[in-house]
């Protein structure tokens, strides 16, 4: 930086990434809260400290192997080329530390890494009161730190396999995120079974009501207002596409993650529009539930957000309600069909919303270039085979092997005595037990 | 004694690491990266005690009851 313009442009993107990070920060806040509201008195605690012990467990695994994933996998490898040159990426890497050299890595390593917390809480709140946490952060690590990166170096990379290949384009996450986290979740809880007293004999289903539903919605606003970091999180603020591919003459402008422009405002047009269109539906739908709309606000962006750079508004609008409308019937199908326990309805919000999303748009934008670096351009059959990829072979798969090997061990499940009594009795207990001292020694001072 | 490649700012241009003892990323990575793996152990281990604990005591789905 010998010049204050480039200067001022680098530290620009430097605190742009740091920004998104602390925003990004309240989509955990807000899965917590949400699974506390969610889940059972008996089990708030356990609940609580298992989407918690997620950050830590998934930020250094991610720093260990998770960064060096995203860039030398992009070819696959051995899809469309090797290995690629990440020595820049690796735990051991001078850039990865306070470096004078480099002022964008580590705010840029934040952002993913906040993308990896959200995919393992994703699969959390599907997994809630019946998993042992050793297991879920197992899982975590696998999903937040291999799982996801894999499909953000194949789809989510201007040089990935599946970028330049099948045309794949999903500019703010709706399979490479929500999709994978959704089929991860699937994986899971099929193998984990649901909890107990959640399916009669007859196989009709029951409601186990949320134990404290304003804390969910509270919850969920809160997911809300971290996914504005994620939206600007997705974007480059400041590139020259001019000079790099855009015609030879300097022309800045924000940029997509595949480095096609796009602009802030737009993105936050559309990010608004399909919120809109998720919540409107979702309240019909739900007859005003209050759990279903939020969610299904959620699921509205979530259906959007892989074309959301480049939709019309109402484009982004009329999408999102129709994904929601879909999310919320196919999860009721689901349930009653084949008896999935999906506790927060995560795997419909997040799966099942976002592989409709990237269904959806390879109709909506066929034939709109996939990457400015290559001829590939976005079809219908290769959003439908990303959607796949993302959901079932990179999702479902390693979640539901790995959870195999976790049950075979005796490792997966709690004890059914323990499920039944709820994961905190004995810190119930306690708390009781200091009560009724300190009450005592109270009323004797 | 310096732990770190830099003892002042003259060469400001020149200074790229900032952390102090640059030549030992190696083993602190394998160090940490053995505390993860002996802290997944732990943790497991840890839990499992608990739920013993609870099936010990002879809990049932009405103990939280008195609780909440």
């Amino acid at each position: 930086m010998d010049n204050e313009l480039s200067a001022l442009n680098i530290i620009f993107t430097e605190a742009y990434y740091w920004i998104t990070v602390v925003m990004m920060f309240l989509i955990h806040v807000g899965f917590c809260v949400y699974e506390v509201g969610v889940s059972r008195y008996k089990n708030h605690q356990h609940t609580l400290m298992k989407n918690t012990m997620l950050i830590p467990i998934v930020t250094i695994t991610f720093y260990f192997f998770g960064w060096w994933i995203y860039f030398a996998f992009p070819n696959g490898p051995f899809i469309n080329g090797g290995l690629e040159d990440a020595s820049f990426a690796t735990p051991i890497a001078q850039e990865m530390a306070p470096n004078m050299s480099d002022h964008i890595l580590g705010v840029f390593w934040a952002a993913f890494l906040l993308f990896s917390w959200t995919a393992a809480s994703i699969v959390s709140g599907a997994t809630i009161e019946r998993i042992r946490t050793g297991a879920f952060l197992i899982l975590a690590a696998l999903i937040g730190s291999v799982c996801w990166i894999i499909d953000a170096a194949w789809g989510w990379h201007y040089a990935g396999w599946m970028v330049q290949l099948l045309g794949y384009h999903d500019a703010y996450a709706s399979g490479v995120i929500h999709g994978i986290a959704g089929g991860f979740a699937l994986g899971v809880v099929m193998v984990l079974g649901p909890r107990i007293g959640k399916f009669n004999s007859d196989g009709s289903a029951n409601t186990i009501s949320p134990r404290n539903p304003w804390m969910i919605t509270i919850g969920l606003f809160l997911i809300y207002t971290g996914f504005w970091g994620f939206y600007a999180a997705c974007n480059v603020p400041i590139y020259d596409a001019g000079s790099d591919y855009g015609g030879g003459e300097a022309l800045f402008t924000a940029t997509n993650i595949y480095l096609q422009p796009t602009t802030l405002s737009g993105i936050t047009i559309n990010f608004l529009m399909s919120l809109s269109g998720g919540l409107m539906v979702g309240y019909l739908v739900s007859k005003g539930d209050a759990f279903w709309t939020y969610s299904l606000g959620l699921a509205g962006i979530i259906g959007a957000s892989c074309g959301n750079d480049v939709y019309h508004p109402y484009q982004a609008m009329i999408i999102a309600g129709v994904v929601a409308y879909c999310t919320y019937k196919l999860h009721f199908w689901v349930e009653n069909t084949f008896k999935i326990d999906d506790a927060v309805g995560a795997i419909a919000v997040h799966g099942y919303a976002g592989s409709i999303g990237l269904l959806i748009s390879g109709f909506v934008l066929w034939g709109m270039p996939a990457t400015p670096y290559g001829d590939a351009v976005v079809t219908p059959w290769g959003q439908a085979i990303g959607a796949f990829i993302m959901f079932f072979v990179l999702g479902f798969v390693p979640a539901w092997i790995t959870s195999k090997i976790l049950d075979g061990m005796g490792l997966l499940r709690i004890p059914r005595e323990v499920e039944l009594a709820g994961l905190d009795i004995l810190e119930m207990e306690q708390r009781a037990a200091d009560d009724a001292q300190f009450n005592k020694a109270e009323r004797s001072a | 004694m310096a732990t770190t490649t830099y003892t002042n700012y003259e060469s400001l241009a020149d200074i790229t690491i900032l952390s102090p003892f640059p030549g030992s990323i190696t083993i602190l990575f394998i160090v940490c990266f053995a505390f993860w793996i002996v802290w997944q152990v732990m943790q497991i281990n840890a839990e499992n005690r608990h739920y013993d604990e609870i099936k010990k005591k002879g809990h049932n789905a009405s103990s939280a009851d008195k609780f909440s």
